[in-house]
């Protein structure tokens, strides 16, 4: 019980280390895959973290939100691998402060930014940070697929290293799999009725003739990915980063 | 035959001890704010204490909702012809925009629901949207405000635990009564 006044008190002690945001300006973006005939979507103004939660800033939380400990949090919430990684309820592995947290549910990754006084951002918004504009859209796509290619379980790099954008939001990809707040929204849309056949198409051949562009193939997996997911699900490679409204 | 009477007399003294802690798995952790169709503010949890079938619709629905309702409506007509356990209907609004309390009562009424076995029950964005998370149920409101999302009718226990998801299509509900049968008689 003392051991935890101690951590909670050098906790506070420390600086409040706040995540870095981007302001990203509105604009439009054809979304891949999910709306119907490939209707721009407009995505207003908003705030996006620059980088993934790391580790540290996740233990943060929990030395004040006791409730999203590993060992306390409802399965509801997060199933058995929650932290998995952490050595116990405020043990990140060691000598790895600023890799992305992962092994994180969709719940958790919620309450985190809710935290924050933020939130997770919307599919669209993650994914109109991505497009950049179009800037090094080959470039960015090439370190998609080198991405893609590594193997599981390889040892994630520190969100330091990660290289921004033309809107300063640095590692949307290369490190993890990042949840989005309507991350199941892509199985939901209405267009999928016309995709392929009911029981085997959404996530073979037959969904890719929604796709807006065929050989887009990095978008596809990442629309894919989140659609496998359930709310209460952790992986060893998906975190998260806030978003949250411009300020009045 | 005196222990017995001091133990029904406790029996009696339980529900005035705190409650027992939630199941780990329990729906009824979800914090979120919800407001029924008279305006009264109705957290989650203070459906525990019997059954729940419940479902996310939308009144402006006109496709699987009205059919979804149909179903309950038909479980719940069949379950108390049968059964004098208690059961609670839940209709959860996927729409934080249009489903006031006042349109959820009116809908209510509209289909001649018994209010007695049933609530209807509106929230904001978050709350809807981790209810939706916790179900599995997956939607997708569009920019015009047109929901599109995926069909379910949830049995939970007693205390919240999801027992049985009947996602496809079944008028007569019989799933969900053949394990509201054996919910209620497990004594939770």
């Amino acid at each position: 019980m003392i051991k935890e006044g101690l951590l909670l008190l050098s906790a506070a002690a420390l600086p409040c280390a706040a995540a870095d945001m981007a302001t990203l300006p509105g604009g439009n973006y054809s979304p891949f895959f999910v709306r119907k005939a490939a209707k721009p979507v407009a995505v207003a103004p908003f705030r996006l973290d620059t980088t993934p939660v790391t580790n540290e800033e996740f233990l943060n939380f929990v030395t004040t939100h006791p409730q999203w400990r590993k060992s306390a949090v409802p399965r509801i919430f997060a199933e058995p691998g929650y932290l998995a990684h952490w050595r116990d309820d405020l043990t990140p592995p060691g000598g790895r402060p600023h890799q992305p947290v992962t092994n994180i549910s969709w719940f958790a990754a919620g309450a985190y930014c809710a935290a924050q006084g933020k939130t997770l951002p919307s599919t669209d918004q993650w994914e109109y940070a991505l497009t950049d504009r179009g800037r090094d859209a080959g470039a960015v796509r090439k370190q998609i697929l080198a991405w893609y290619a590594v193997p599981n379980g390889a040892e994630l790099a520190s969100v330091d290293d990660a290289r921004p954008n033309g809107y300063g939001v640095a590692g949307l990809v290369g490190l993890v799999w990042e949840w989005t707040s309507d991350f199941s929204a892509a199985m939901a849309g209405p267009e999928l009725r016309n995709v392929g056949d009911k029981n085997g198409g959404l996530f073979c051949g037959g969904g890719s003739l929604g796709a807006k562009d065929a050989a887009d193939y990095a978008s596809f997996m990442r629309y894919s990915f989140r659609a496998s997911l359930k709310a209460s699900y952790v992986t060893a490679n998906l975190g998260f980063r806030c978003a949250s409204e411009l300020p009045r | 035959m005196k222990h017995l009477v001091i133990f029904c007399a406790l029996l009696f003294a339980l529900p005035a001890l705190p409650e027992t802690p939630l199941p780990s798995d329990s729906l009824y952790h979800l914090g979120g704010h919800w407001t029924d169709q008279d305006g009264h503010d109705t957290p989650l949890n203070t459906l525990r204490g019997q059954p729940v079938v419940l479902a996310m619709a939308y009144t402006r629905c006109k496709e699987m909702c009205p059919l979804t309702v149909q179903s309950m409506q038909r479980i719940e007509a069949d379950w108390f012809r049968r059964s004098s356990m208690p059961v609670r209907f839940a209709f959860f609004s996927f729409d934080w925009v249009s489903d006031t309390p006042a349109r959820l009562k009116d809908y209510a009424v509209n289909h001649r629901i018994e209010l007695e076995h049933w609530g209807f029950y509106q929230g904001r964005e978050p709350a809807v949207r981790e209810l939706a998370a916790a179900l599995g149920i997956s939607f997708l409101r569009d920019e015009a405000g047109e929901i599109s999302h995926s069909y379910a009718i949830t049995l939970l226990d007693a205390d919240g635990v999801l027992i049985y998801q009947q996602t496809g299509l079944q008028p007569d509900g019989s799933d969900i009564l053949a394990k509201l049968a054996t919910v209620s008689s497990s004594g939770k």
